[in-house]
């Protein structure tokens, strides 16, 4: 066994590293918390650029195909400075599912715009009730002469406000909440029916309700096959929790990090409060989850870099993962006392994404009842 | 990256794994006897003893030692792995004293003659040691040590106390710590010493645990008289090799194992039952299935660390915090899910899983402490590997 990266690893984490404290300080960061967009199109592109878009794709697409490790280790960074924007949905909820469902058409016609910046795409999946399972979905897809029809309302879809493409998961058939009978659909974010309304959230993501309204689409933008979507949702569903527990992960660092400092800097009773015993157990707490975080994730990643069947794997991840950044951030809190709570204070950047992520993609007693599955255990 | 053991350790796993089944009765391992019921159990005390030699004789038992002693330096990772199948399998055969420790210890710091002496019975697994650390007034405090050890000119005399002595009962030899130097600074005047347990005025008192079974003792030294070649290391430097010790094979590897094949027990005890169709239920055996796996991959990255020569600072402590407290949830979940069952002590042939579920749940809380209370653990990883400051003293 090998828990270690590799020297390009090392060397991409680095430089992620740096370039993201360099062009996204918190000033950037509060700028695009208020701004409409979320992101800056500029320093989209300098992603781009760096080639961090199309990091997992084909070099015929303009790509690097690196792996999902390599994914992981830029996630992380990106969740260390708490980086607002598409690019998880763009990569993970867009890219993946295409890169390994779609044709050959519909990667030609995808991906290079992907790897390029010129794309960017989200899924929506979820609908009002906020659940993650094929009973919740109740967007209907109807066939018509052209295509289908897409009717009904998705909502929590990440940046559809600002996306090119979006996945749809709408019911073609079959019985309602069945896991059959529902495709995913490529719809063009400018067509007629679509509107789209950005919630104000506690964590700034920007967060869509999508209407569609009788939304034509073509039948050729079916991704995968017709009536058997859920499976395509599944998988992605397991790139994103682990990608989600990638950023987690650096969320989780930082606030440890910067607790770390501040328990040794700020003195009460003459003395560091991190001479006191109990502060010292805290920290200790913390850093175990962390670690714990690290091992349990990267081996997700592996896996699924791997094309390795993961289902426990990775739902033991987010599962963990919810609850240990849950805890990290409580005894952060614990260990700044008030001024943490502040809005001057950078812990409270990582305090507001934590319930957030603790949820998307699912909480960590979604995925125990996954790993119960997984486990044996009989309904 | 890469979170597959090769081809080798999957073969030496598994060709342990069913080496344990054929010496055991059928069904042994839903038992999960762990390491404490080798001193708390005659049976267990008794196939343990016969499996060791058999384990020796395929060159697993002593296989981490080096070539040149009883060994072929196997990795940590294929000691650990078979750690975690003694554990699993519910056969405590390998004596974490005599080959975990007094092997290691002599190879390190013995003289020839007792590295002659002892270390063939050990690796033919014919011989079972304690540790004479912990005292009545010495215990997280291990260097308060009031156990004395005078040289009278001809040879060393020693009186004290040793308490909480793992398994002294069944023990041939003892190593324990005793202060040589009298004016010396604390920590610098202790001395390890090693000695039959039948020598003349060594007393092994039992002490009862609260389920009533005999794992620890008192051993009393009244005039022992230990000649010098017994020394082991250098006298007053006995401080540096405990210490060394406490990172000896104390991951606590084998309740990983035990634990592992617990959550099977307890699956196949909720599917049986109907229990299993209960949402508490299955997130709580999902959620020890969980910890299981973080401990898992946290004992095999130090493995990992150790067999390519890279640091380990804080992961070890880790380990051994959350394997404690994993087994005491673990044991702690089962007793619940069992509930009042999970009363009835093996003894008794209505006793669900055996009768064994309490039983392990006690040893779980003893197992915490051993070889460094949580609460030290954690005072360590934040004073050494942490760096944060130390708390003013008195």
């Amino acid at each position: 066994m090998d828990f270690t990266l590799t020297e390009e690893q090392k060397m991409l984490k680095t430089t992620a590293h740096d370039f993201l404290v360099d062009k996204y300080p918190r000033e950037v960061l509060k700028e695009m918390e208020r701004s409409e967009m979320g992101y800056s199109q500029q320093m989209w592109q300098e992603m781009a650029d760096l080639g961090w878009i199309g990091l997992l794709l084909p070099e015929k697409y303009g790509g690097s195909e690196m792996s999902f490790i390599d994914l992981g280790v830029l996630l992380e960074e990106m969740g260390y400075v708490c980086l607002m924007g598409p690019f998880f949905s763009t990569v993970v909820l867009g890219a993946l599912p295409i890169l390994n469902f779609g044709s050959e058409e519909q990667k030609q016609e995808y991906l290079s715009k992907i790897a390029s910046g010129k794309a960017i795409f989200t899924l929506a999946l979820v609908e009002p009730h906020g659940k993650y399972d094929a009973a919740s979905i109740t967007v209907e897809a109807i066939r018509d002469k052209d295509g289908y029809v897409i009717d009904g309302t998705k909502s929590f879809v990440p940046n559809a406000h600002v996306a090119d493409y979006i996945l749809c998961v709408a019911r073609t058939s079959g019985r309602s909440k069945s896991e059959d009978g529902i495709t995913i659909f490529l719809v063009n974010a400018k067509s007629p029916g679509i509107s789209c309304k950005v919630y104000k959230t506690h964590s700034h993501e920007k967060l869509c309700k999508v209407v569609f309204d009788k939304v034509k689409v073509p039948k050729e933008n079916i991704l995968g096959q017709l009536d058997h979507g859920w499976s395509v949702v599944q998988k992605t569903l397991e790139w994103a929790a682990v990608a989600k527990c990638c950023e987690m992960f650096g969320s989780m660092q930082e606030a440890f990090d910067m607790t770390v400092v501040y328990v040794k800097e700020r003195k009460q009773f003459d003395r560091p409060i991190g001479s006191f015993q109990i502060i010292q157990h805290y920290i200790v707490n913390m850093a175990m989850d962390v670690e714990g975080s690290r091992v349990i994730t990267y081996q997700a990643a592996w896996m699924l870099s791997e094309g390795l069947p993961c289902t426990k794997e990775v739902s033991a991840a987010k599962a963990w993962v919810s609850n240990a950044l849950s805890r990290v951030i409580t005894v952060a809190n614990d260990c700044h006392a008030t001024i943490g709570v502040t809005e001057d204070h950078d812990l409270h950047f990582h305090t507001i994404r934590a319930k957030a992520a603790e949820v998307t993609y699912g909480s960590a007693d979604y995925h125990r009842e996954l790993v119960a599955q997984e486990i044996g255990l009989n309904f | 990256m890469n979170f597959r053991f090769t081809k080798e350790q999957e073969e030496f796993r598994q060709e342990l794994r069913k080496f344990l089944v054929e010496e055991t009765p059928p069904d042994f391992a839903k038992y999960m006897y762990g390491t404490m019921d080798v001193a708390a159990n005659d049976e267990v005390s008794e196939l343990s003893s016969k499996i060791a030699p058999k384990l020796a004789e395929k060159g697993w038992l002593t296989s981490s030692w080096p070539k040149e002693w009883f060994g072929r330096g196997a990795s940590c990772t294929e000691k650990l792995i078979m750690a975690e199948e003694l554990g699993y399998c519910g056969v405590p055969a390998r004596d974490m004293y005599s080959i975990g420790m007094v092997g290691p210890m002599l190879i390190e710091w013995g003289t020839e003659e007792q590295k002659k002496q002892h270390l063939p019975s050990i690796a033919r697994g014919e011989v079972l040691w304690c540790q004479g650390f912990s005292e009545p007034d010495a215990g997280s405090d291990m260097g308060a040590c009031k156990t004395t050890a005078v040289w009278n000119g001809k040879e060393y005399v020693v009186n004290g106390q040793k308490t909480w002595t793992s398994q002294a009962h069944r023990a041939k030899w003892i190593f324990f710590l005793a202060k040589t130097d009298p004016e010396a600074p604390k920590y610098r005047n202790l001395t390890i010493f090693i000695a039959p347990l039948d020598t003349p005025g060594i007393t092994i008192k039992p002490i009862i645990s609260m389920d009533g079974t005999h794992h620890f003792s008192d051993v009393f030294f009244d005039d022992v008289r230990i000649p010098k070649e017994n020394v082991l290391g250098e006298v007053n430097k006995g401080w540096a090799v405990a210490m060394a010790l406490m990172n000896y094979d104390r991951t606590l590897m084998e309740p990983l194992g035990q634990i592992k094949r617990l959550i099977e027990v307890m699956v196949e005890y909720v599917n049986r039952t109907g229990d299993s169709k209960n949402q508490v239920v299955r997130q709580k055996l999902a959620q020890l299935a969980i910890e299981t796996e973080v401990c898992h991959l946290l004992a095999y990255k130090i493995a990992a660390a150790e067999d390519a020569k890279l640091p380990i600072v804080n992961e070890a402590s880790m380990s051994k915090i959350m394997n404690a407290e994993l087994m005491r949830h673990a044991t702690g979940i089962a007793t619940e899910i069992v509930g009042l069952g999970s009363q009835l002590t093996e003894d008794e042939t209505d006793a669900p899983c055996l009768g064994r579920l309490g039983h392990l749940h006690f040893d779980s809380i003893a197992n915490a402490f051993g070889a460094g209370t949580i609460e030290i653990q954690k005072n360590t990883i934040a004073r050494f590997g942490l760096g944060l400051p130390r708390e003013p003293r008195g």
